[in-house]
This record gives C-alpha cells, structure tokens and sequence, in this order.
C-alpha cells in the first residue's frame, strides 16, 4: 500500500521529479485571517477620512472596497507570488506545473472565491481542499493552481567532528543523505540514541558504540567537504 | 512499536506540514474513525438532548475528550500498519477509559494543546512529574503551533455549523420570513435541536481530523527529536549492501548485535501494544538527563544561561525588561497642541479645506474619467477604422472611374451587340456617337485585362499617356488613331474622312470584338 503522503512529485519533460509540498487546511486558514485583517485595516484607514466627505467619501469608500476585497490578492500574487499573509506563512500560489501564476491564473481563482464562499464562511472552500489531494479550493480548481510551501534554502549546519582513519565505502545518494543529516542532527540527539542509530550500520563499518558515532560524523565531514 | 511497518512516509516536517499530513490520516481511516464516534458519541448525544436541550449539549462537548481517545487508539495503531476496525476500537475503548479520565474532563479540557498532550497520557502512559517533563521537551521548540491547531479546529466547527445555517436560509422558499441571527439565537426547542444536530454534525466531521493532526504533529516532535528518518536510512541501505553480498550470516549477526548492545534494549522490544518512550521510567529519573533526547536540549538551555550572565556583565549590562505599561506621554508639546485642536469638534477652516478637496478630486475624477476613454478611444483608433470601413471598401474596387470626355455616348446603356451597332451607326454617318461608342467598349476591354489608373478629369491626351504606358502592339496603335481622331472630331471640328472611320471600325473588329464587351 502506498504510504501516505502530503508531498507530490512533478515529473519534468527531462525524467526529474521535483518535490512539492501542497499547503493544507491549518496554515492556509491562518494565512487568510492574517490577509483578512490587513484588508479590514486598509479599509478602516480609507474609512476614517472619507466619512467627512458625504457621497463622496461613500462612493470612493465602495470603490475602495470592491478593489481591496477583489485585487488585493491578485495584485499582490501576481507580483510576488504570495499575499502577505500566504508569506507570514512561507506559501506561495503556483500554477499545477510548478510555475508561478500570471494574472489569469491569479484572477480566476480569486474571482471563484464567491463560489469557496458558499454558503458562508468558506465552507465549501475548506471541505473542497481537505477532500483534494493537492489541497485545492474551488477557485484553485479553475484556475489550474495550488497553494506550496516556499521551500526554504537548505543550509548546512555544523556538527562538530574528530578523524578518522579512512575507510574504502561506496555509498549511494540516500545513504550520503542520512549520514549527513545523522551528523547534522546529532545535537538534537540524545548521545545513547546517537549510538543506537550507528549500531545499525556497525555491519559496514565494524565499529560499534561511540566508535562507530565518530566514524559516521567523519564520513559525513568528508561528505560535505569538511575533511 | 516498529518504525519499518509506519505507513507514513517519514520525514522531518514542519507542524504546519505534520498537520497536513494529519488530515491525510483521518481521510484514509476516516470511515472506521467516523463510525467509532457515531456508535459511541450518538447515544450520549441523544441522552443528553432529552435531558437539556441546552446544557446537555455543553455536557457533551465538555466531555469530547473522552471519546477522542478512541480516535486516537485507532490511528496509533493503523499508522504502524495493525488494521484496527470500529468494532475493536469500541471493545477497547472502555479500558482507555481508566487512564486519567478525571484530569481529561477537569483541569486539562480547556488546554489549547489537550490533542498534542493527550498522546504523551495515552499511548506513553505518563503521569504527573514524567509527564510534564517529556510534556516540556516536546513543547520546546520555537515550531510548536499546536495551539494554534486547536483553534483553527474550533473555528472550523463555527464555520460548519454557520454555514449549515446559511445553508438552511437559501433553500427556504422565498415569502418565509428567515432571519439568519432570530434563528441562531432563539430559544424554541425545534430551533435548539436542529442547532445541536448542526453542532454534532461538526464534531463528528472535525474531531478526527483534529485528533489525527495533532498525533501527526506529536509523530513529527519524534521524528526530529529522535531521528526516525535516518533510522529508516541506515537500515534501508544496510539492506541494499548486505543482501547480494553475504545475505543471512550478516544479518544474523546484526541481529545479536543489537541484542548485545545494552543501549539498544529498548528500541528492539517490540511492544505493539504501546507506543512506550524509551527513555522515561518513573523510578529512574536520576538517569534523565543523560539518557533522553532533550539531553541536549538541555545543554542549550545551560549555554543559555551562561550567555545570559555573560550579558549581565559590565560591557552588556544595564538593559531592563519591562512586562507592564507606562505612560511615557505623547512624543512632544506639538502634539499635545494639534491634539487639543482637533479634540474642538472640526474647526470651519478644516471642513472648508475637506469640502476643496472634495469637489477638486471630483473634477480630479472627471477629468481622469475622460482622458482614460479619449485614451482608449486613440489606443483603438485602427480597430474603429477597420469597422467603419468594412462596408465601403468593397464596392471601391469593382468601379472603374471612366473620363469624362468619354461620356459623350448618348445611349444610358451600352448595346448588347456593339459590333453591329458600329455598323449601324457607320452606316448612319454618326460618327461622334460612333467614335463615343468606340472609347467607351475599348476602354472598358483594356481594363478588364489590367488596371488603368484612370481618374474623372483626364482629358483624351493623358488618358493616352496611361494605355501607352501599360498597352503595347496593336491596340496601342488603335488608341492613338482613335484618340486623334476623336480630338479632331470633338475639338476641332474636323468631320473624319470615310476610309478613316472605315479602318478605324474594322480594326476596332478585330481588336475587340472577338472578346465581346459585356455591359
């Protein structure tokens, strides 16, 4: 059985599949509350001085609302991807491929917000996006987007190491990957628990115990270049 | 517990992400998950409703925690790939039951992070001291938003049970009186009741869901504290390098190993019944702080202690942290005056100055308004052309501008069979309308075999000037006998002599006729 997963995979024309991480119901909600209360303080700000203008004021004010509630977003993913409070978050909206929304794309599901909308408070929306398996509202179903988590750039943190005396392993990708992040993480790790998890490899490497901790962070310094 | 059976794909995620992934989960169990609830939970809602109409609701979500553990039960076991059906999950359920049950329903109801806490209580069997300590460990980390998931959670039940509401008031038929705030908040006991199906309806729709994120987020705190992904690793690779080598001898050998080895007694008991924590045991706390993985954490919490009295040192020291408010009055004495002006109900001059700018950005608007659509009309100014030409266009092309002097030909339309109305008119000596008739049929001959650029206004000679420079041969020859004659004829009034005419009519025969003209 397949295991279950919130991250997808996009297969590129070129065979590589890049990862995606489709955001759920959790963070997007809070991410419209924070959108909705900027646009509720835009509106207020634009409220305060117009009410002395009469009809003015109150023709401009529903201009400013129907502009605020309809193209905050649109403006704001199309030129940078994310509303701010899709980026408070780390989300970004991108087309199903992976690229980053236009103005269509931003504008329909935008617009088909009034059908999320139905029949109040977004409920269609939020069972719409728990059901799909890419998290789609309505309007992200239109427009042919999602919503990702920006993925952060991976940095390398430091773990501190000891040499050892080299040893003739061949290892391939995912093994490279874990005894770095092994090295990497040990800080979080409780010594014992460290022993436990080398143990596991001691059939490779022979060592067993604090030994066989040391080895591995060596040969993941040599792995990052470090030794 | 056995990390290779999770039917997770492990890796270490942010709460955000662990929540996503926990939504995952109740969607894949969410039929046992839901019929659980239903068969335990609908008795104690209908017991409860014929009781209160009102507080029996708020006593069945009060005690919402007791039946999550059931939840719980389930997805604990199907996340390490044991199938565990409704029907177990509620024989099980009352020996749950014992664990704490008080503390769930009292002191620990209104905790944002009841969820998260309540798998360290139930799957780790943790009590009192221990239970706060590992509490603390898996709290401390600056990506803990299970607060803020038991929030969304409820805010998503509101919106459910609203929008059920809302749902109810479009499918009432139009001339019923809805009111949407009357209906929430009266007290008839019809109302109440379909209010309390709503609320249960949403309880049973978010509490797996709530549960599930929550235990995924928990999974995720020991994924990253104690390394599950690069366990999966190791084990995945020792997997791939052992078995086209030396296959059974090794591993058995790795199985001693790991019996062996004294650190790693717990790990390999394989206890499925409980998801036991390793390094905890009541009586053995003294081992704590060198056994479990917030060891650690706890060392960054003493070097955090000593940057703190590095900062209290001379160089550093002298900053205070203040928790309450103080009045540090406004930023100077203007502003003071400009809030005493404005507190003066609206000076004349200030609404004088709001009326300006009122009607000058009206003008303002006007003025934008309709250099925007002169704008837009000049931007399409092609596209206008275009339409307005379509119509015209077409007849332009067919029509041949014929010269004036041509037009002497008395007759509206031309004969069918010019040929021998030539003859006809020889015969009759008409020889102005002949040689009219002859400009005219010629003309028209040459240009249906190519353009003439004629205009109206040319006169005979430069109506020559055009067919010479586009005709060669004996047309050509033709026009020119023709024209001249014609000019002596019209201008001068020099009658043609016989043979002239004669010639000119045959030769027009041979030139023309075989193309008949058509009018």
């Amino acid at each position: 059985m397949l295991k279950i997963d919130n991250q997808i995979n996009l297969e590129t024309p070129e065979g590589i599949d890049i990862q995606l991480t489709p955001a759920g119901l959790g963070v997007r909600t809070l991410a419209f509350v924070y959108d909705l209360l900027i646009r509720i303080v835009i509106i207020l700000a634009a409220i305060i001085p117009l009410a002395f203008a009469g009809n003015f004021g109150m023709g401009i004010m529903l201009i400013v609302m129907f502009l605020v509630e309809w193209f905050y977003p649109v403006i704001f993913e199309v030129t940078k991807g994310q509303t701010p409070g899709k980026k408070s978050f780390g989300l970004t909206v991108v087309y199903d491929n992976g690229l980053p929304v236009n103005f269509a794309g931003s504008l329909l599901r935008n617009l088909f917000r009034a059908a999320d909308f139905l029949p109040s408070f977004y409920l269609l929306g939020g069972i719409c996006l728990l059901l799909s398996k890419r998290n789609k509202r309505v309007g992200d179903y239109i427009g042919g987007t999602m919503v990702i988590y920006q993925e952060a750039p991976q940095r390398m943190s430091y773990f501190s190491f000891e040499k050892q005396k080299h040893i003739e392993l061949t290892f391939d990708a995912d093994m490279q990957k874990s005894i770095i992040a092994f090295a990497e993480r040990s800080k979080t790790l409780s010594a014992q628990r460290q022993q436990e998890l080398a143990n596991i490899l001691s059939p490779i490497l022979n060592l067993q115990g604090p030994d066989a901790v040391s080895q591995l962070k060596s040969i993941a310094a040599s792995l990052v270049g470090k030794a | 517990m056995n990390i290779d059976n999770l039917t997770l794909e492990i890796r270490p995620r942010n709460s955000w992400r662990a929540f996503d992934l926990g939504c995952r989960m109740a969607l894949r169990w969410y039929s046992s998950l839901v019929s659980f609830w239903l068969v335990v939970t609908l008795p104690v809602f209908v017991l409860a409703c014929a009781i209160d109409i009102v507080w029996g609701v708020v006593a069945f979500w009060w005690l919402k925690p007791l039946y999550e553990r059931g939840l719980l039960h389930i997805l604990s076991r199907q996340v390490f790939g044991e199938t565990v059906t409704a029907k177990d999950a509620i024989k099980a359920w009352p020996k749950l039951l014992k664990n704490q049950w008080f503390a769930s329903i009292t002191w620990r109801r209104l905790s944002p992070t009841r969820g998260f806490d309540l798998a360290i209580q139930q799957l780790e069997g943790l009590e009192g001291v221990a239970r706060s300590r590992r509490l603390s460990i898996l709290h401390r980390t600056t990506d803990d938003n299970t607060g803020w998931w038991t929030l969304i959670c409820m805010g998503w039940e509101l919106v459910i049970i609203f929008g059920l509401v809302a749902l109810i008031s479009y499918v009432v038929p139009a001339g019923v009186n809805f009111d949407y705030w009357q209906a929430i908040s009266s007290e008839a006991w019809g109302v109440e009741l379909t209010f309390n199906i709503f609320t249960y309806f949403a309880y049973l729709i978010m509490g797996p869901i709530y549960i599930a994120g929550s235990f995924a987020a928990y999974l995720n705190r020991r994924v990253i504290l104690e390394g599950w992904d690069i366990e999966i690793g190791f084990k995945r690779a020792l997997k791939k390098v052992v078995k086209p080598s030396m296959g059974a001898t090794l591993s058995c050998l790795f199985a001693l190993v790991l019996c062996v080895s004294p650190v790693s007694e717990t790990w390999a008991e394989d206890d499925a019944q409980k998801i036991e924590v390793p390094q905890f045991d009541n009586e053995k706390t003294s081992e704590l702080n060198d056994t479990d993985p917030a060891n650690q954490q706890n060392i960054e919490f003493e070097s955090e202690v000593k940057i703190r009295a590095i900062l209290d040192a001379p160089p550093f020291n002298g900053q205070k942290t203040e928790t309450a408010y103080r009045w540090v009055g406004w930023g100077s004495d203007d502003d003071e005056e400009e809030e005493e002006k404005s507190d003066s109900n609206l000076p004349p001059w200030l609404t004088a100055a709001l009326l300006f700018f009122a009607n000058f950005s009206e003008v303002l608007m006007w003025l934008v308004f309709g250099i925007a659509l002169l704008l837009l009309v000049y931007l399409s100014k092609d596209n206008i052309k275009g339409f307005f030409n379509q119509a015209s266009k077409q007849p332009a092309v067919e029509e041949l501008d014929m010269p004036l002097f041509s037009q002497a030909y008395q007759g509206d339309t031309l004969p069918d069979d010019v040929a021998s109305e030539i003859d006809l008119l020889f015969d009759a000596q008409a020889y102005r309308k002949l040689m009219s008739l002859m400009l005219i049929t010629s003309l028209l001959e040459i240009s249906k075999k190519q353009a003439l650029p004629l205009t109206k206004s040319m006169t005979e000679r430069e109506c020559l000037e055009v067919i010479k420079a586009s005709v060669v041969g004996e047309r050509s020859e033709f026009m020119q006998r023709l024209v001249d004659t014609w000019v002596h004829l019209a201008w001068a009034h020099e009658w043609p002599e016989k043979p002239t005419m004669q010639w000119l009519c045959a030769q027009w025969k041979t030139l023309f006729a075989e193309s008949e003209v058509s009018p």
